[in-house]
């Protein structure tokens, strides 16, 4: 009963989210789908023909990085967005932070829902098999995924009630994590020394994961994916911890 | 069974102060502040409960911790039921939706799901009226239409308990009837509302208990009429508000006796009485009723522990004449006219009075000063204390004077700087007559007088003022036809009972500014007063007044004992008979009013009789039972009034008796006037 009702908040809350950025335009929802589809194109057209580098269908493999990495900026970045659009919801209504959390984060993945299947009808346009079951698999990487992005949402909106700075620090953390994460080169260009390191960073785990697996047909040994299960799930924990202890003072510190 | 219950609840707000805009660290300075402390609360199911309390007194927060919004910092919460809040006109309204969106969204914030939403939104619709609006974004809807929908939502739903905070200030007279109406159903249906309002005319219509806040704490809690009560007197002085306590359900009133006060414990006092209504003394049953009263009075007391002297209201006065002086000592705030005379270090100039008030040879003298109240008006720089009339009137504020009147006064001036003998008012009124040309006096007369507000004036010019008038008019009234002469009369005696009032609150005024008295003064006062009341003599008997010849007119005023002797001398305890004689059966519908006012005139009771129930022989015969007055002279002045409050004829200051003894106990009047 309980979980249903939230459920109905945070859809809700998602919808109200899309509609208010929608509403107002003249092609309105449409662009949910024309932004990614012009994005994409471009970026296919300008590695395709400007730049040329020698990976193998670069352009999947640049814009699969891409779309997981917006996915993850856009829900950490709209969630603190939808917590001060949503103030006066929180002061008055009685409604949990991480009802307000989820919402933003439903709402940035169905935008990421749509860029997938955008990015799907490319693959299926270079010929690159989709439905193999192996690729499958990527379905596991994307609950993944979405985990990471729920506790580092709440992380940081938790942060965001004592400290609002945290919008700017994150921002920047952001602009770095981009290049930090293999999205435009792989993994393989990280020099030997510092790949440990680098390869504690669960986006770019998921992202190389993702990569293998969709496009180079390749399952990653289970040492590593083992590796990547306990990261995420240990930052899903301490998002837990964090949201339940300090999330309660919340309306004096709003 | 209690459907809500609070148990020791606090509620600490740790607030940081900004420094400035670079380092909002540490060097912000921590304060603390409780919203709410220590509150201890249970509501039953299906009460209707009002909060109310100052701004700032915690009334929101304490919604905001019944809801869940907020948790409180100690104590426990249990409620039982759905919980429906309304903070605030549409909270979770998002402007950029349609009214058709939000009710959707809305309705999953308060836990609906969307099929249930569904189920009740044609009714949503009708009942907020919003038909052809549904479909339009919520930023284009009136501030009215979104608490229509807030509402209409909200009802929608069948919530056990519900929370409402000062919204329906919002809404027009027809939207706040319905929900009005649907929060009586919600009641019959038993559900518990709590709501905060500054409505004081809301609470009496549908709140069963009242809650006042005050600091964070509960002040006082129970009856309506009790509460507001302590919420008015803490808050503002009663009488300016605009709440009238008049209309309070016939169960919760507080007071409604005129002319009869019942014997006070001298621990008390009576804060209030309203007097507006009235039902006249209930005779049969006085002890019974008597009873009643007291007991109501004795809580309101008790739950106010002020103790304070009677406040005038409205029109009908009960001034407490005789104080205890125990009551002094204990520095009483008294009220009287809207202002408060004696508070804290005032009291002693009050204890003075008293003491010289039991004084026989001193109550002579302390009657009034005009001049010294010179010292108690504001924006006047005079300090010395014989005032100089002329700088007076300069300094008073030219505007409200109308132009003649303000020549006159300096004419008066003048005169009153070069003769202080009387006997030279002929020629003075002369002088006013030649430069001042008649017309000019009677049109000033008419348009004038009955405008002028004197507020800041001498009222003793005033006085010199008037009865100038009045015989220029003695002179001029031939030349005035029948309705000019009423207008004139009415004027007149306008003026003459202005002056009489502030004769009254004047002096108050000035008993306790300290100022010495001078006995000379004092006895050019007197003669002020005399000399009006001599002219309305004069008035009376020219036929001003008995245009119309049909209504009663009083012919003599006598006093007995209770052996029917005729008597104009009293013991203290002693029943006094008052009979008035008319010299004819009266009118229907005329009243008789009767008011005793003690030497230094203050108005001791005052009663308000039906002539044509009560005369017997042309005559009326009223009672005081056991009178508590103490060694002085009473006035007792009669006037009568048509229906329509019109004053008929009136025999004011021209009676007396007297009391020769002193009284040990102060009690309070009780007359008896059903003597039919």
């Amino acid at each position: 009963m309980n979980l249903k009702k939230n459920l109905n908040i945070i859809v809700q809350l998602a919808l109200k989210d899309i509609k208010i950025k929608y509403n107002n335009s003249t092609f309105g929802y449409l662009w949910m789908v024309i932004n990614p589809l012009l994005i994409l194109v471009s970026l296919y057209v300008i590695f395709s023909i400007i730049i040329k580098l020698e990976v193998d269908h670069y352009q999947i493999f640049l814009l699969l990085g891409i779309i997981v990495w917006n996915f993850f900026s856009e829900a950490t970045l709209g969630s603190i967005n939808s917590i001060v659009s949503s103030m006066p919801l929180l002061k008055k209504v009685n409604v949990s932070l991480f009802n307000i959390i989820l919402g933003a984060n439903l709402s940035s993945l169905i935008s990421f829902i749509i860029n997938v299947f955008l990015l799907l009808c490319m693959m299926y346009f270079f010929k690159i098999p989709i439905f193999q079951p192996i690729r499958l698999i990527g379905l596991f990487y994307f609950l993944l995924l979405i985990l990471i992005i729920i506790s580092v949402s709440s992380i940081i909106c938790v942060i965001y009630l004592y400290f609002k700075d945290i919008t700017h620090i994150w921002t920047f953390a952001l602009f770095i994590g981009f290049w930090i994460t293999p999205i435009f080169y792989s993994e393989t260009s990280v020099p030997k020394q510092f790949l440990s390191f680098y390869m504690l960073n669960p986006l770019a785990r998921i992202i190389s994961h993702i990569r293998n697996t969709v496009l180079y047909n390749y399952i990653d040994s289970p040492y590593q994916i083992m590796t990547t299960i306990i990261i995420c799930s240990s930052i899903f924990f301490v998002s837990l911890f964090i949201y339940h202890r300090y999330s309660k003072k919340i309306y004096e510190v709003l | 069974m209690k459907s809500i219950n609070l148990k020791k609840i606090s509620k600490k707000y740790t607030l940081k102060k900004r420094k400035n805009l670079f380092f909002d660290l540490s060097s912000s300075k921590k304060h603390e502040f409780f919203a709410l402390k220590n509150i201890n609360l249970s509501i039953n199911q299906g009460e209707c409960i009002a909060l109310i309390g100052a701004n700032g007194s915690g009334k929101t927060t304490l919604l905001k911790i019944l809801s869940g919004i907020v948790k409180p910092t100690s104590g426990n919460i249990k409620t039982k039921g759905r919980i429906l809040s309304f903070l605030e006109i549409g909270a979770g309204f998002q402007e950029e939706l349609t009214g058709r969106e939000n009710i959707y969204l809305y309705g999953s914030m308060l836990g609906f799901s969307k099929k249930e939403v569904d189920l009740n939104f044609n009714e949503i619709v009708s009942f907020s009226s919003l038909n052809d609006f549904i479909d339009i974004k919520l930023k284009n809807y009136s501030s009215g239409m979104k608490v229509r929908l807030a509402f209409a939502v909200a009802m929608s739903h069948n919530p056990d308990i519900i929370l409402i905070d000062e919204i329906m200030a919002v809404g027009d007279e027809e939207f706040q009837k319905r929900s009005l109406n649907k929060i009586n159903e919600m009641k019959k249906f038993g559900k518990t509302i709590v709501f905060v309002t500054h409505d004081l005319n809301l609470i009496k219509d549908i709140a069963n208990k009242v809650i006042y806040l005050k600091n964070g704490e509960i002040k006082r809690a129970g009856v309506p009429s009790i509460v507001i009560h302590s919420y008015l007197s803490d808050v503002i002085e009663l009488h300016e508000s605009k709440f009238s306590l008049n209309n309070i359900k016939n169960k919760d009133k507080i007071i409604k006796q005129e002319g009869l006060l019942e014997q006070f414990n001298q621990k008390r006092n009576l804060l209030m009485i309203q007097l507006d209504s009235l039902e006249k003394t209930v005779y049969g049953n006085q002890k019974k009723y008597s009873t009643i009263i007291v007991n109501i009075i004795d809580s309101i007391l008790d739950l106010n522990k002020k103790e304070c002297d009677l406040v005038n209201i409205n029109n009908r006065k009960i001034e407490l004449i005789e104080m205890n002086t125990y009551l002094i000592h204990k520095k009483i705030p008294y009220m009287s006219k809207n202002k408060i005379f004696a508070h804290g270090q005032k009291a002693k100039s009050y204890l003075d009075l008293i003491q010289i008030y039991n004084n026989p040879k001193k109550r002579a003298a302390k009657i009034i000063d005009f001049i010294g109240v010179v010292q108690m008006i504001p924006n006047l720089n005079l300090t010395k204390k014989k005032q100089n009339i002329k700088d007076f009137l300069m300094a008073t504020n030219k505007s409200t004077i109308s132009e003649y009147y303000y020549e006159l006064c300096l004419e008066f001036t003048l005169f009153n700087e070069k003769e202080k003998n009387r006997n030279l008012f002929e020629n003075f009124k002369d002088n006013i007559v030649q430069k001042f040309s008649k017309p000019q006096i009677i049109n000033f007369i008419f348009n004038e007088v009955k405008d002028l507000r004197l507020k800041d004036f001498d009222p003793k010019l005033e006085a010199y003022i008037i009865s100038i008038f009045c015989e220029i008019i003695f002179e001029i009234k031939f030349e005035l036809n029948n309705s000019q002469i009423k207008q004139l009369d009415k004027a007149i005696w306008d003026m003459l009972n202005q002056i009489i009032k502030k004769i009254l609150i004047l002096k108050q005024n000035y008993i306790l500014s300290n100022s010495k008295i001078q006995l000379d003064e004092i006895e050019e006062i007197i003669d002020v007063k005399k000399q009006i009341i001599n002219l309305r003599k004069k008035i009376n008997k020219s036929n001003f007044i008995k245009l119309n010849n049909e209504h009663s007119i009083i012919k003599n005023i006598k006093y007995y004992n209770k052996n029917n002797v005729a008597k104009s001398e009293f013991l203290n305890n002693e029943n006094i008979i008052i009979e008035i004689e008319f010299f004819k059966i009266p009118k229907e519908n005329e009243n008789l009013n009767l008011s005793i006012y003690s030497e230094e005139n203050y108005l001791i009771s005052e009663l308000l009789i039906p002539i044509k129930d009560h005369i017997l022989n042309n005559k009326i015969k009223v009672e005081i039972i056991e009178n508590p007055f103490s060694n002085a002279n009473y006035f007792v002045n009669t006037s009568i009034s048509s229906k329509n409050n019109k004053v008929l004829d009136s025999k004011l200051f021209l009676s007396y008796f007297s009391i020769t003894n002193n009284s040990k106990n102060l009690g309070s009047v009780k007359i008896k006037y059903n003597l039919k």
